[in-house]
């Protein structure tokens, strides 16, 4: 039979790795958890010589048996997603109002803040968190996930359009100083506070610590000041109409 | 039962704590040292799955301690170690099993009679 090895669980199928890993994530497993669970395999299989699969079984059966401690689940937990979208509310509701006041600035006038914004920044960032704590679902079902995830994301878009009652006219200096702070206060806050991208680590001595994905979380929480920069740019210096 | 498992597994279920803890008790070891020390035992081939979630279950009833350790030229091995708790927990059950084992022994190896039932 033909095998991968894994590059770093070396006496382990790559596959059997894989598989593992998704449904531990998708159980909830922090990236340590699942790197002790890994580790543990790839040390008995070493010693013993024997395939993952002989000595634990199918992955998906021995990743049902790693016994998960409520702190390997922790951040998983509901109260620790939404905790960390808060960063994402902010730089999501700078993003908008940064674009409004760039509208603003083309057509003179004050800035709008409207009722469906509000429905639209709750709703996408509900169901990013809805995403994350179910992606079990979503990689056992894509199908339905992918139908009815759209129709829940159209919906929110289509509200956020159809809503257009005001709640205030800001002035625009006003509401772009707004729009910058909660821009960069997104940045700062999810640098100091947000989770750590949570990746697979191997507990043994001497395993590499994981480093790439360090510049990964950095543009992640930068995202939406990256996003409001480039678009902006775009749309200030497009005549409109 | 196979030859690998020459007892229902359901009866090794019931005895798999006591055997582990009994086996750490010589001292920290390391998990594959301690599925072939069972099966060394006649408790046959102990998957990896069973035992380590077991030794999982015993760190965090705080009955064992663990710590990842340098292999030998391979990749590290977790040590597991029992704690004071444990080691009183596993003279404790040593004992229970040991009476309850008797009992066991003393009641299957009686001849029933064949009247049936008490009178």
């Amino acid at each position: 039979m033909n095998t991968t090895r894994h590059s770093h669980y070396t006496a382990l199928e790559r596959r059997w790795v894989d598989d593992v890993t998704r449904e531990l994530a998708i159980r909830g497993a922090s990236g340590r958890a699942i790197g002790e669970a890994l580790a543990i395999v790839d040390a008995h299989c070493a010693e013993s010589g024997q395939e993952a699969e002989q000595a634990f079984g199918p992955a998906a059966d021995y990743a049902g048996s790693v016994h998960l401690r409520a702190s390997d689940t922790e951040a998983h937990s509901l109260a620790a997603q939404v905790r960390a979208a808060w960063p994402s509310l902010l730089g999501l509701a700078g993003m908008l109002l940064a674009f409004r006041c760039i509208d603003a600035y083309q057509t003179s006038s004050a800035v709008p803040i409207r009722w469906g914004d509000l429905i639209g920044l709750v709703g996408i960032i509900a169901l990013s968190v809805a995403a994350v704590r179910w992606i079990g679902v979503l990689i056992h079902h894509p199908v339905l996930s992918w139908v009815v995830g759209t129709a829940l994301f159209t919906g929110v878009i289509g509200l956020q359009i159809v809503t257009t009652a005001e709640i205030a006219r800001v002035p625009l200096p006003g509401a772009a100083i707004g729009a910058g702070l909660a821009l960069v206060g997104s940045g700062i806050w999810g640098t100091l506070a947000g989770p750590e991208v949570d990746v697979v680590r191997d507990p043994r001595p001497g395993a590499p610590a994981p480093r790439a994905m360090r510049a990964f979380g950095l543009v992640t929480n930068w995202l939406f000041l990256i996003l409001t920069l480039l678009a902006g740019s775009v749309f200030l210096f497009v005549p409109k109409g | 039962m196979t030859e690998a498992n020459p007892y229902p597994s359901e009866w090794l279920r019931g005895v798999l704590a006591l055997a582990v803890q009994r086996f750490l008790a010589a001292g920290p070891t390391y998990g594959y040292a301690i599925a072939v020390g069972l099966e060394e035992a006649g408790f046959g081939t102990i998957k990896g799955g069973t035992l380590y979630p077991l030794l999982a279950r015993l760190e965090e009833a705080g009955l064992v301690t663990t710590e990842w350790r340098a292999g030998d030229g391979g990749p590290g091995r977790k040590y597991y170690a029992l704690t004071a708790q444990g080691r009183a927990a596993f003279e404790a059950d040593a004992r229970s099993w040991t009476e309850f084992a008797h009992r066991v022994v003393d009641f299957v190896a009686t001849t029933p009679s064949t009247s049936g039932g008490p009178s």
